[in-house]
């Protein structure tokens, strides 16, 4: 399965909440690949914390494989390289958890054809060897999107012709805030959004739609307030929440199109990392945190979860 | 010295200091193995020259040479990466009609010429590069056992795997094989002895796969190349199937890990099927140290243990439905 992890803006919570969706797959049994394709920013070193990884590999990374100047991606497995030594045991009944990080100081590029066959070659490769595999795109219409949606059209996916076989899905992240759902319908829908593009390459816009879900990231709740919240407040929220559903519905992002939310996590607003089950018994994370990346997991491995919402 | 007038000295006239090798080996992505006759007519990567083939004990198909150009760096260890330039030799090899490997390799020449000759001096030998710096072959030898990748590298993986592509397009090849799987690279290097014994010493490298270093006589490499395709195809098999086993102990459907992996790879197993008789003392040294044959013998057991065990369920789960 691939699945495509893209944002409108930028600080969604889009890669942090792909690490920890590719590490909860990996604890369902899943072996898990995770592809860094923010060419410009690649950070998912970081957050599963491998040391010389913070801002992508030195050599041979992503962009150096699509750019043609390397035949083989770098790979790190995430368990054996992490120095979060907790991160480092392999629970049994786990999966893989491999990275195929970017390249330090990599950037965007234009989109040709051999940057799309790399692609395709290496979507390929690493679905005959993973369950799972999550490529983080650069926010907006990046040139890593464009490529990725070239590899997957249908025009090119000839030889899997049992569609039902071809697992592919499309997770567009953003935060829950009016601005924020205004600009993830853009760039779903918009003129030069992915929908329109997907078609250009040859998907027929219901398919490609099945594909598509949302994720609502760092949503807030009462307590966001603090500690002891008013009437007034917690009205507010109610109404304000009400208010987002009613957009999100007219800019066609609503329920049906819903794969999960993330609570506001404390934790993740000082550090961009994995969110263990142990940092939920250390009282540290919110429990919700734990179980909404869980959930999410679960739904995307589940083919009816995750068709009949 | 070559003259004016006459045609370059062939780099041919040079014996080779070094040969290095890497077998790539993985699944062919599709989903039944292919017959003989299709394998024979898959692996005929060159118009007008067949594939070669036998049928027993293992069916097997053996493509062509093909030969790639190259302009690279060789990794060394302590010296200077010396530049060189000329033509890797690579093929394809097919087992049980599902194995598939990319078998590249190259002789290393050095000391014939300190620069770029004409590309048409390098065509003339195939299957050789030629050094235009100094270099230590010995160096040469660890530099590339122990230097996995890097840019601007020789890279006879890479070549392998470009060779392995070649059977993606296929119209035989539905690329839909059932299994999962990690493809494997086994690397070798000769250093080159004329008149001695073989010596031979097989490792595991930093990931895992067997690395084998040698000193050899030239009129030795055809079989060092087919003793390091059977190493990398058996260590390919055990570690394949041990990941099915691995991935059924988690997954929902076990019986889709195992099945497909037992009919796949169950029969292929035949290490000393083709084996070269010079060679067949390193196997057996590797059989009494790494034991992989056993090895082997048990997960097979395993797995047929695990899969009867499933079945047995499944047909108990069936009659007590029947039976409510
Ligand atoms: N559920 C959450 N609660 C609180 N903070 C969060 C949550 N999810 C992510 N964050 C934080 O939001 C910030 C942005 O997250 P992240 O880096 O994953 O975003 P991104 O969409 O990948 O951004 P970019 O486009 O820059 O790559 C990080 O500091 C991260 O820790
Ligand atoms: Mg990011």
């Amino acid at each position: 399965m691939l699945i495509f992890a893209s944002s409108d803006k930028g600080g969604t919570g889009r890669s942090v909440t792909s690490c920890n969706l590719a590490y909860r797959l990996s604890l369902l049994g899943r072996d898990v690949a995770y592809l860094d394709f923010d060419f410009g920013s690649p950070t998912a070193g970081a957050i599963f914390e491998i040391p010389k990884m913070e801002r992508g590999t030195p050599d041979g990374g992503l962009h150096s494989y699509i750019l043609g100047e390397a035949t083989e991606p770098a790979r790190v497995d995430v368990r054996k390289m992490t120095e979060r030594t907790s991160l480092q045991e392999r629970p049994p009944g786990s999966g893989k958890l491999t990275l195929f990080p970017g390249d330090f100081g990599g950037a965007e590029f234009h989109l040709t054809d051999n940057h799309i066959k790399a692609a395709m070659k290496l979507f390929h490769d690493v679905e005959r060897e993973f369950d799972v595999c999550i490529v983080d795109l650069s926010a907006g219409r990046s040139s890593a999107l464009d490529i990725s949606l070239n590899a997957i059209s249908p025009r090119v996916r000839k030889k899997k012709q049992d569609k039902d076989k071809d697992r592919i899905r499309w997770l567009l992240f953003h935060r829950w805030t009016t601005q924020h759902v205004i600009a993830a319908g853009g760039l779903l829908f918009g003129d030069k959004g992915i929908v329109p593009y997907a078609m250009e390459v040859g998907f027929k816009r219901a398919d490609f739609m099945r594909l598509v879900r949302t994720v609502r990231t760092a949503v807030p709740d009462t307590s966001a307030f603090g500690e002891k919240t008013t009437a007034e407040q917690t009205l507010w929220v109610t109404r304000s929440d009400d208010h987002l559903k009613a957009l999100a519905k007219g800019r066609s992002l609503g329920q049906d199109l819903l794969a999960g939310t993330t609570p506001l996590e404390p934790m993740l607003l000082w550090r961009e990392q994995v969110i263990m089950d142990l940092d939920v018994n250390r009282r540290l994370a919110k429990p919700a945190t734990a179980q909404a990346f869980d959930k999410l997991a679960t739904k995307v491995d589940d083919d009816e979860a995750w068709e009949g919402i | 010295m070559a003259r004016s007038d006459a045609p370059l000295d062939s780099p041919a006239k040079h014996p080779p200091a070094v040969v290095l090798g890497v077998v790539t080996t993985d699944l062919l992505n599709t989903s039944e193995p292919l017959p003989l006759e299709a394998a024979q007519q898959a692996l005929k990567l060159l118009p007008g020259v067949a594939a070669d083939s036998h049928r027993h004990p293992v069916e097997q198909a053996v493509s062509p040479d093909l030969f790639y150009g190259v302009d690279c760096r060789l990794a060394t260890i302590r010296g200077a990466q010396p530049r060189a330039i000329g033509t890797v030799r690579a093929r394809a090899v097919l087992t049980a009609g599902h194995v598939l490997q990319g078998s590249a390799r190259v002789d290393v020449v050095l000391d014939a010429s300190t620069r770029r000759m004409p590309w048409s001096y390098y065509a003339a030998c195939t299957g050789t590069v030629e050094a235009i710096n100094k270099a230590d072959p010995a160096d040469l030898v660890s530099g590339f056992l122990k230097t996995p990748n890097g840019s601007g590298l020789l890279d006879l993986g890479g070549i392998g795997t470009q060779v392995m592509a070649l059977l993606d397009d296929i119209p035989q090849v539905d690329g839909r094989a059932d299994m999962r799987t990690v493809a494997s690279r086994l690397r070798w290097a000769v250093l080159v002895r004329e008149g001695v014994d073989l010596d031979a010493e097989v490792v595991a490298g930093s990931d895992g796969a067997f690395q084998v270093r040698m000193t050899a006589p030239s009129e030795l490499v055809p079989r060092i190349v087919a003793f390091c395709e059977i190493l990398a195809l058996h260590q390919w098999l055990l570690a394949a199937l041990k990941n099915a086993f691995d991935r059924a102990g988690r997954s929902p459907k076990p019986m889709d890990e195992l099945d497909p992996a037992l009919s796949y790879l169950g029969h292929v197993w035949n290490p000393t099927a083709h084996l070269p008789t010079e060679i067949a003392w390193l196997w057996e040294a590797l059989e009494h140290d790494a034991q992989l044959t056993w090895e082997w013998e048990s997960t097979v057991t395993r797995v047929r243990d695990k899969l009867s065990l499933l079945t047995r369920k499944a047909i108990e789960g069936t009659l007590h439905k029947e039976f409510l």
